[in-house]
Order: structure tokens, then C-alpha cells, then sequence
């Protein structure tokens, strides 16, 4: 204690002398000292520390497991070297860092070597303008060169508002120069989609000792189901094979559970390493739960109320108590484990049990409207969803989607800094992970959105590495900083540009989500607006003034990317079409009368097709519902001559009925194909992919006549057709009629778009 | 390297406790320690340059239980010593006696133990392992790499020359068909120990010894040093190994 205080004492006097030189002339004039047996994170700080030393000053000083005898700066890295238990204290669990210097000598430490990681790249923040401004860029920083390098700022401490803080990668789930990207932005965990060729293949120091588990995958369909159906769940009065897009486990089914336990349990036997300390445990991507009669009983409370099947919390308690008792099964076998889960879907609501506590409950508050933070309107059922996860006892994470939708500039940091604040505040700074594009670049434009959100957010994402480091900084300042430390002469153009954009995203009153389509985001914030020819301009003066060639290239990117925005907008009809979600619709939607059919959206007015823009003879109206599982498509078709619906020939069966007909075509996002459904007045059927007549899947379809209308219900079932709502909630949808009056026949759709034509199929979003 | 290099250094009968033992050595060349002790030993070789100092990657910590010899008390690993290697220097804290530094013999293998003959609690070569465990077979030992979640070894690196061109072949363990293909995935290192290139196609750096092919098949995959590369590692995943080998390609006319 002495001894620390001592160099505490001895810290503060130093600081105010004279700064500490690195290097001088070009020449090093400093070392690193690393521990006999560095980490991986601290071989990492050491190599970084040394690398960008020697790209700013052009001297790379040298790194040694012992002090030379040189009578030079040098630089202590870890807790070998300096543990002050003052600023241990205070920094706690986290990888917060401690930086302090005792005259010659610099010590950068943390209770955990990521905090050294975290002081490295503070440093370089603190005393030069060393920025990493996206992933893929040609000499992977801006700065500028110093030949003289020294640090002025050398006596700071800091722990992170968030334990953990995460770009988790989608779409590609590996890729380093992003995660190596994240690390250098203070990020120290990769996400939990990668296999095991990942962990060594590079980036060790992003393993954290966590293995990830899928619930449904401990009961292999083909080993239990035959003789054990009752483990899976039981819908439409069948038991179903588990699916991650589809049905999942019967959660009340006891023999089920403790088959899952035995599987668990040797599965841990086989794959725990003494690193391991966390066992996450996932679940299908889907609402696809369980309806056997036990699955649908109220849920006895401990306060001895009931909780009913119509109780929003009902499914995650469910749930909840099935997890809870296989976490204890775990935890009687090995103590030292904890568990994790994710709060998602279902589970994304507080349950009325307490979590076991030895789990993580990783909250996803999705889908809301990014534009304002949860306590706006609109998003309150998150907010309070938080509160409540907040008091639930268990250790609370945060999962976010800000990455998501990326590919236009949604300034989403605003709110998202709010949100921090609001959930530090309850307690919640365990674990905070962002959906994050990788910076691949792809062809064509069309798909180039991953690198594409990079051309435009790089800005956004550097902001928000800074909020989960410090949640308490203003995302304004932060933009500037960004402009101005990686456009310099061009920051200018380049704020006019953002500010621009931030203005009318945010005057517009609609929602955005993760889910936002770019173009349409283009057409709404910028064409309409009449932003267009400025923005253009900001870009272009942008270029001119960039001084150095990466930065060019930075701002070449951005045009790019902004040009086939602008051409693609310009060639869509961005209006997309909702279709809102009715949970109960599958009790009621084949009865033509029922109430439910008052929520659905509307189409009239079809055009013939091939016309560009023609109306139609007769009227139609087609009437859409969604329970996240079918879509219901309802027709009412006009009919000044019902008679001559009965003199129509009856359809071959399996083929398309060629008299009048109602039709739809659902071609579904990440679809090679596209589906077609058709039905008749009198009741005939006809499904095929594409033309292939001979595909068939379940569906069900119901007609009635009126005195001047006939009627048609379709019911698709969207699982079968591989659309997973969960995962992308948009898929292109045309509905079609086709009417033969005497010799005349009239094929007439939504906007003329013609049939067999996918795309040209209108993009309907299906709501959440 | 170039030609075969004995250096021995013996101090017999002599028992060594909290002490240092040194002797010169060669730069980016193979080596190993023998020693015995009574109990299984913690040891340091500490690698020192030219001016005494000890840079980056210059420490080599060794516990007894992951380098038993073949005989009774006796341990041994085998390494590279680094490329600014002058000087090599055992520390201990425990009793140990006949220690000895030599420089192994040439061999047509650049990797160390490629056949596990060192012994089966001999991890000389493969310092970093999970779920992987070398053990005695009918016909020497192997090391079985567990095809469990995180089931891998990775072979220390072996120093390589940009531009040149590198083999791996290796030999399966136990007849029939396994469930899983072994995989191989390659990594060539800077002189700092820094992973070179961004490893986003890592998949393409592979060698895949597929499961149907018998355990003897003579497969291999060639691979060439990019500029700047100082080492090579492997990434060995799934499998039981009954050797694993890595060779240079001789250059047209080059003798072999």
C-alpha cells in the first residue's frame, strides 16, 4: 500500500513535468515491456502500441519481456508491473484501465489485460489523431505523422459504461478486419455465431469463454422423434420435428426436459475446456411454440394466482421455468458455470418466474422505432419491458439492431445514446452487442449492402463504439470529432452532408427499424425532401477538398454508394405496402364475416395487366392479414354476371383453372424461386412453383357467392415457403385476377404488375 | 540448419536448484533440452540477444507434465529458438540435474515430434492444445485431436523464408472411416508473431484429409510463404494424427 502510494505520489509530480517522448527525429527513443507470459490481450496491446508508435513516428519501438538498460522512455504494459489498488478498486469487474506515469517509466493496467488493450488505444485518442475509420481501408488508419511523438495526456483511469460491448456480425459471421476493427475501437467480444476453425484462425483474444448451445439441437429429430414425439411440439393436431425456423421442443413435457438434460450434460463432457465459464443457451428463431393441451393450461404463480395463455408474459414464463430447471441440472454437475439466454421474441417479455440466478437474460427490445429512444411513443412497451427485466434479479445484457438497415446513413446514435443512459441507469452494463454489417465489399451495388452500409455509416458505427465505451458522451460531439479527425479540409462539406440527412430523418414522422430498406430510405429522406442535387454538391466539394488519397477514396465510396441510392430510388415505387399482424387469425380468418377482417390492409383498383395503368372492367378488392405463420388473402371480386360463372368448365385437377380465377404470387426474399396459388368460384385449387405444377404444400382455400360478387380466402403458409419472419419480415407479393366474359378474357393485378414476372411483384412488408 | 549442427552441453550428475543454466546457441534453429528431475519441473529457457536483452517471444515456459521423456524422470522439449537468439539460458525453481542443451540433428521434417516419437506425455511441437491428447498406439504414438466444440492443436512455428514453397502431408491413425475429414488450416506469421494477411479466406489456407481416404493416402497440399512471413503454424482439427510433416520444396536443381 506504501509502495503504491508512493507512486501515486510520485505519478502526480511527474505529470506535471516535462511530456513523454516516444520518439524523436524519426528515431525510437522508447520501449515496451511486456510480462515472462503475456496474455493474448496483452501481446496484442504490445503489438498495436508498437505498430501505430511506428506509423506516426516512423521509428517502431522495440518490445521486451524485461527493461533494457537503456536509458529511455519505456512502457510497462499489465498488472505485472503496476497494480495500484485504488484504481483496481474503483474499475472492479470490467476491463477499465489505468494509466500512469512515474517519470521515465509509463504504466498502462487494468485488473484485466482488455483493460490494456482499452488504455493503448486511449492513449493514441488522448494524444494524437490516430482514428481507424472503417474496416477495409488502404493503410487501415488516418493520422498524422509525427516524427517527434510524445504523450502529454498520461495520467488517466477509466472503466466502461458496458462489461462487454460487441459488433456481433450478420449476414457474413466471420470476418476479422471488422472484428480487428471493433477490437481497436474498444469492443472486446466477437459475437456468438463462429465455428471452431474461427477461434484460432485469428483474433484469439476475442474468445471469451463461452459455448453456445441450441435447445432444440440437444434432441436430434432423427434420433428422438419417432419414438418420443411428445418432447416436440404439437400444432394443427400433430407433433412436429424441431426446426430453428419452425416448430420448436414442447417445453412442459418433463421426460422431454430431462432427455434434453442427459444430452446437455454429455455434450458438456465432450466440449468443456477449463476456459469455458459461460454456457448460452439458444432457441429457434420463431414463435412456433407448442399448443398441446399443457402447453395451453395457466401457469400456476408462486403467489398462488394464475397466469393464462392470453398473458403476454405467458410464453416467456414458460419458457423461463423450462430453462431454469436445465440451468439447475447444469449447475449440479458444474457449479462454476453460468448460463445465458437470449430475451427474444416470446422471451423478450419479463417472465412472471424469477430467471434462474445464474443467468444472463441477453434482452433484444426488437422491432422499435430507432428514430427515438424507448421511452418515446410508440417504443414504451420497451421501456417498460426493461424496468422489468431490470428488477427480474437476473443479470441483464442488451442485443440491438443498430447496425442493421445500415446501408443508408441512419443516424441512430442519438437514440441509442439516450437508450444507454436509460439502461445504465436501471443497473443494465453487463453485456451490450449491436448487429453490425462486416465490410465486405460485393457485386453488383444491388449487393453491395454490407460494405455499402460502410461507405455511408462508418461514422455511425465509430460513434457508437465510443457510447457503449462511455455512454455518457454526446453523440454530436462525436460526429465532429470523426469528421474532422478523418476529412480534415473536407470535414466541412461532409457534416453539411450528415446534418442534412440527421434533419429529415428526423423531421419525418415515420418509423425506422432495422428493417428499412435503403432505397426506400433514399426516396423518403433525400428525393422527397428535394435534398437530392445538395447533397450531390456536399459530396463533390467533399472530394475536391480531401487532401490525401484515402480520404478521396473514403469520399469516393460514399458518392458511390450514394449514386446508386439515388438511381435506384428514382426507378422504385418506394411506397411499401403493410400487411399487419393478427395473432388470433388463424381461429377465425376463413370465416368471410369475421371481425378480424376489419384490421386487414386493402388493395383495390387493379390494373390489367401489360396496360400501364388501365383499369380494370370489374372491381376487385383484396383484403391481407398475417399471424407470422400464414398470411390470409382475401378476395371480393364484382360480378355483374354471376351467371356465367356456372357455365365454366371444371378445372383438371393439379391444373390452373381456366376460366375465372383469383391468383397469388409470394416470392419470399433469399428465394430462388416464387410460388403460385389460384382458386376458382367454385372451389378448385391450384398451387405450383413457378410453373411447376407438380410442387405442392398444405393450404387452404374457401369461396362464397354473393348477389353480385363471389368471394375467396386463401391461407398460405409462409413457414413452408422458407419465409421466416423473425429473420426478414418483407417478401414480394402480387395478387391477380384473371375473368373470362364470353370470348373476352381480362387478367387485371395490383398496380398492372405482370403474373410470372417476381420482379416486378410488389414488396409487401409484413408487419410486426 | 543448413548442414547438421551438434552442440552439447552436459553437466552430469550435477543438481541444479533455483539456478540458471547458459549456453550459446544458433539463431532460428532446432533445439531441445533434456533434463531430470524427481518431480515433474517448471522451467524457463530465456533467449537472449546480443545485447542481453530479452525481446518479444524470447521466454519459453515448460511444465514437466506436458514434456516427459521416454525414460523415468527425464523431460525433454523440443523448439525453435527465435531469429535474435544468442544466447539460451534454463531457469528453474525446482531441483533438477543433467540438464543438457542440443541442437537436434538435421531431418527432411521442418516441424518438431512430426511423429510423436518423443513420447506420449511429450507435447514438444504442439505447446498449444485443447481437447487433444497424444497417446501409444499398435504401431508408435498419435495425437487424437477431439472433434468436440473446441477440439484443436496448433503447431508451434516453424520459421519459413518469404517466396519459398512448404508441404504438409500427414498420416491418419487406425484403419476404416472416420465420421469427420481432418482438417489442416495454415497460417504464415510475421518476424513478431503477427498473423499476415486478414484471414477473411482462411478456408482457402487448408489442407483436408478427407475421411475415406486410407490412413496412409499420400496426400498433400503445398503452400508459399508471402512476403514478410517469418513462421508458419498449423491449425490441426478432428482427427488422430500418426504423424504430421512439413517439408520444404526443393527449387528446381536444388539438391535434395
Amino acid at each position: 500500500m506504501k509502495k503504491t502510494l508512493a507512486l501515486l505520489l510520485a505519478c502526480a509530480v511527474s505529470s506535471a513535468c516535462a511530456a513523454f517522448q516516444v520518439s524523436s527525429q524519426g528515431k525510437s527513443v522508447s520501449e515496451i515491456i511486456v510480462p515472462e507470459e503475456p496474455s493474448e490481450e496483452l501481446l496484442f496491446a504490445a503489438r498495436e502500441l508498437q505498430k501505430w508508435i511506428g506509423r506516426i513516428s516512423g521509428a517502431e519501438p522495440a518490445v521486451f519481456h524485461a527493461p533494457t538498460k537503456q536509458n529511455n522512455h519505456k512502457i510497462f504494459l499489465g498488472k505485472e508491473f503496476y497494480a495500484p489498488e485504488d484504481d483496481f478498486r474503483f474499475i472492479g469487474e470490467s476491463d477499465g484501465w489505468v494509466v500512469r506515469r512515474n517519470g521515465k517509466k509509463l504504466f498502462l493496467s487494468g485488473p484485466k489485460d482488455g483493460g490494456v488493450i482499452n488504455a493503448v488505444f486511449l492513449l493514441f485518442d488522448r494524444n494524437t489523431d490516430l482514428i481507424f475509420p472503417r474496416p477495409v481501408m488502404d493503410g487501415e488508419a488516418l493520422f498524422t505523422p509525427d516524427p517527434d511523438l510524445t504523450f502529454r495526456e498520461t495520467d488517466f483511469r477509466g472503466r466502461p459504461s458496458w462489461n462487454y460491448r460487441e459488433f456481433g456480425l450478420v449476414h457474413a459471421h466471420f470476418d476479422p478486419p471488422t472484428s480487428l476493427w471493433a477490437r481497436r475501437n474498444y469492443s472486446n467480444s466477437r459475437g456468438m455465431f463462429y465455428h471452431k476453425y474461427h477461434i484460432r484462425s485469428t483474433l484469439d483474444l476475442f474468445f471469451s469463454g463461452v459455448l453456445t448451445y441450441e435447445l432444440g439441437r440437444f434432441l436430434p429429430n432423427e434420433k428422438y422423434f419417432a419414438e418420443h414425439p411428445g418432447y416436440y411440439a404439437w400444432q394443427e393436431g400433430k407433433r412436429k420435428k424441431y426446426e430453428h425456423y419452425g416448430p420448436q421442443l414442447c417445453y412442459t413435457d418433463r421426460e422431454g426436459r430431462e432427455a434434453l438434460v442427459r444430452e446437455m450434460l454429455a455434450a458438456l463432457e465432450r466440449d468443456l475446456t477449463p476456459e469455458i465459464r459461460k454456457i448460452h443457451f439458444g432457441f429457434g428463431d420463431t414463435w412456433s411454440l407448442c399448443n398441446c393441451p399443457e402447453c395451453r393450461k395457466p401457469i400456476p404463480l408462486a403467489d398462488g394466482s394464475q397466469l393464462t395463455p392470453d398473458d403476454d408474459a405467458f410464453r416467456s414464463t414458460q419458457y423461463f421455468l423450462y430453462l431454469n430447471a436445465v440451468v439447475e441440472a447444469m449447475l449440479k454437475k458444474y457449479p462454476h458455470l453460468e448460463a445465458e439466454t437470449l430475451g427474444y421474441l416470446y422471451a423478450a417479455v419479463p417472465p412472471r418466474v424469477k430467471p434462474h440466478p445464474k443467468l444472463t437474460v441477453i434482452y433484444c427490445p426488437y422491432p422499435k422505432n430507432d428514430k427515438i429512444p424507448i421511452d418515446g411513443k410508440g417504443n414504451e412497451k420497451w421501456n417498460v419491458r426493461s424496468r422489468d427485466w431490470a428488477k427480474s434479479g437476473a443479470r441483464v445484457g442488451i442485443y440491438e439492431y443498430w447496425g442493421d438497415a445500415s446501408d443508408f446513413p441512419r443516424p441512430v446514435a442519438d437514440a441509442a445514446a439516450e437508450n444507454l443512459r436509460i439502461w445504465n441507469k436501471l443497473g443494465i452494463h453487463h453485456f451490450l452487442s449491436t448487429e453490425t454489417y462486416p465490410d465486405v465489399r460485393r457485386t453488383p451495388p444491388e449487393q453491395d449492402k454490407l460494405a455499402g452500409a460502410w461507405d455511408v455509416s462508418a461514422m455511425e458505427y465509430w460513434v457508437l463504439s465510443r457510447l457503449m465505451l462511455d455512454s455518457s458522451r454526446n453523440p454530436s460531439e462525436l460526429r465532429n470529432e470523426y469528421l474532422k479527425r478523418v476529412y480534415g479540409p473536407a470535414a466541412s462539406p461532409m457534416r453539411e452532408y450528415y446534418e442534412a440527412i440527421h434533419k429529415a430523418w428526423h423531421a419525418d414522422r415515420r418509423i425506422s427499424m432495422y428493417n428499412d430498406n435503403a432505397v426506400e430510405c433514399a426516396e423518403l429522406y433525400i428525393r422527397r425532401p428535394g435534398m437530392e442535387k445538395t447533397l450531390r454538391e456536399k459530396l463533390a466539394a467533399a472530394e475536391k477538398l480531401a487532401g490525401r488519397d484515402t480520404v478521396k477514396q473514403l469520399v469516393r465510396n460514399h458518392r458511390e454508394r450514394f449514386e446508386f441510392l439515388m438511381r435506384s430510388a428514382a426507378r422504385s415505387k418506394p411506397a411499401i405496402f403493410e400487411i399487419p399482424l393478427a395473432a388470433d387469425a388463424g381461429k377465425t380468418a376463413m370465416d368471410f364475416d369475421a371481425p378480424v377482417w376489419n384490421s386487414a390492409s386493402r388493395i383495390e383498383n387493379f390494373k390489367i395487366t401489360g396496360t400501364r395503368g388501365k383499369n380494370a372492367a370489374v372491381q376487385t378488392s383484396v383484403f391481407f392479414l398475417h399471424d407470422r405463420r400464414n398470411l390470409y388473402v382475401r378476395f371480393r371480386c364484382a360480378e355483374p354476371d354471376m351467371k356465367h360463372l356456372d357455365l365454366q368448365k371444371a378445372p383438371y385437377p393439379g391444373r390452373l383453372p381456366p376460366g375465372d380465377r383469383v391468383e397469388l404470387f409470394l416470392k419470399t426474399a433469399d428465394a430462388k424461386t416464387y410460388h403460385h396459388f389460384a382458386g376458382s368460384p367454385s372451389g378448385a385449387k391450384y398451387e405450383a412453383e413457378g410453373y411447376n405444377h407438380r410442387w405442392t404444400v398444405a393450404w387452404d382455400y374457401a369461396t362464397r357467392r354473393n348477389k353480385d360478387s363471389w368471394e375467396a380466402v386463401m391461407r398460405i403458409p409462409l413457414d413452408k415457403l422458407g419465409l421466416r419472419i423473425t429473420v426478414n419480415n418483407k417478401c414480394r407479393i402480387l395478387p391477380v385476377r384473371h375473368r373470362v366474359d364470353g370470348q373476352n378474357a381480362e387478367t387485371s393485378s395490383h398496380a398492372g404488375a405482370g403474373p410470372h414476372m417476381p420482379a416486378a411483384f410488389p414488396e409487401m412488408l409484413l408487419k410486426e | 540448419m543448413k548442414k547438421i549442427f551438434f552442440l552439447a552441453f552436459l553437466l552430469p550428475g550435477t543438481l541444479l536448484n533455483a539456478a540458471d543454466f547458459n549456453a550459446e546457441v544458433l539463431p532460428a534453429a532446432k533445439y531441445r533440452v533434456v533434463l531430470t528431475a524427481p518431480a515433474p519441473p517448471e522451467w524457463q529457457i530465456r533467449f537472449t540477444d546480443a545485447d542481453g536483452n530479452i525481446p518479444l517471444g524470447g521466454i519459453l515456459n515448460s511444465r514437466g507434465e506436458r514434456y516427459r521423456g521416454t525414460e523415468k524422470n527425464t523431460y525433454v522439449r523440443e523448439f525453435y529458438t527465435p531469429h535474435f537468439a544468442k544466447k539460451a539460458t534454463l531457469r528453474t525453481k525446482d531441483k533438477v540435474e543433467n540438464v543438457r542443451f542440443e541442437a537436434v540433428g538435421d531431418s527432411k521434417y521442418l516441424n518438431l515430434n512430426p511423429e510423436f516419437r518423443l513420447g506420449s506425455d511429450n507435447y514438444s511441437g504442439y505447446a498449444r492444445t485443447t481437447q487433444s491428447v497424444i497417446r501409444k498406439g499398435a504401431d508408435g504414438n498419435y495425437l487424437e485431436v477431439s472433434d468436440s466444440r473446441y477440439g484443436m492443436t496448433l503447431t508451434d512455428p516453424v520459421p519459413v523464408t518469404p517466396g519459398r514453397t512448404y508441404r504438409v502431408s500427414l498420416r491418419r491413425e487406425g484403419p476404416g472411416v472416420p465420421k469427420k475429414n481432418i482438417g489442416v488450416y495454415i497460417r504464415f506469421l510475421d518476424k513478431t508473431g503477427n498473423v499476415l494477411d486478414n484471414q477473411r479466406n482462411y478456408w482457402k489456407q487448408s489442407f483436408t484429409f478427407y475421411s475415406n481416404w486410407k490412413n496412409d493416402f499420400p496426400a498433400s497440399k503445398q503452400f508459399t510463404a508471402p512476403p514478410s512471413a517469418a513462421f508458419l503454424e498449423c491449425l490441426l482439427l478432428d482427427g488422430k494424427f500418426a504423424a504430421f510433416y512439413l517439408t520444404e520444396e526443393k527449387k528446381r536443381g536444388e539438391a535434395r
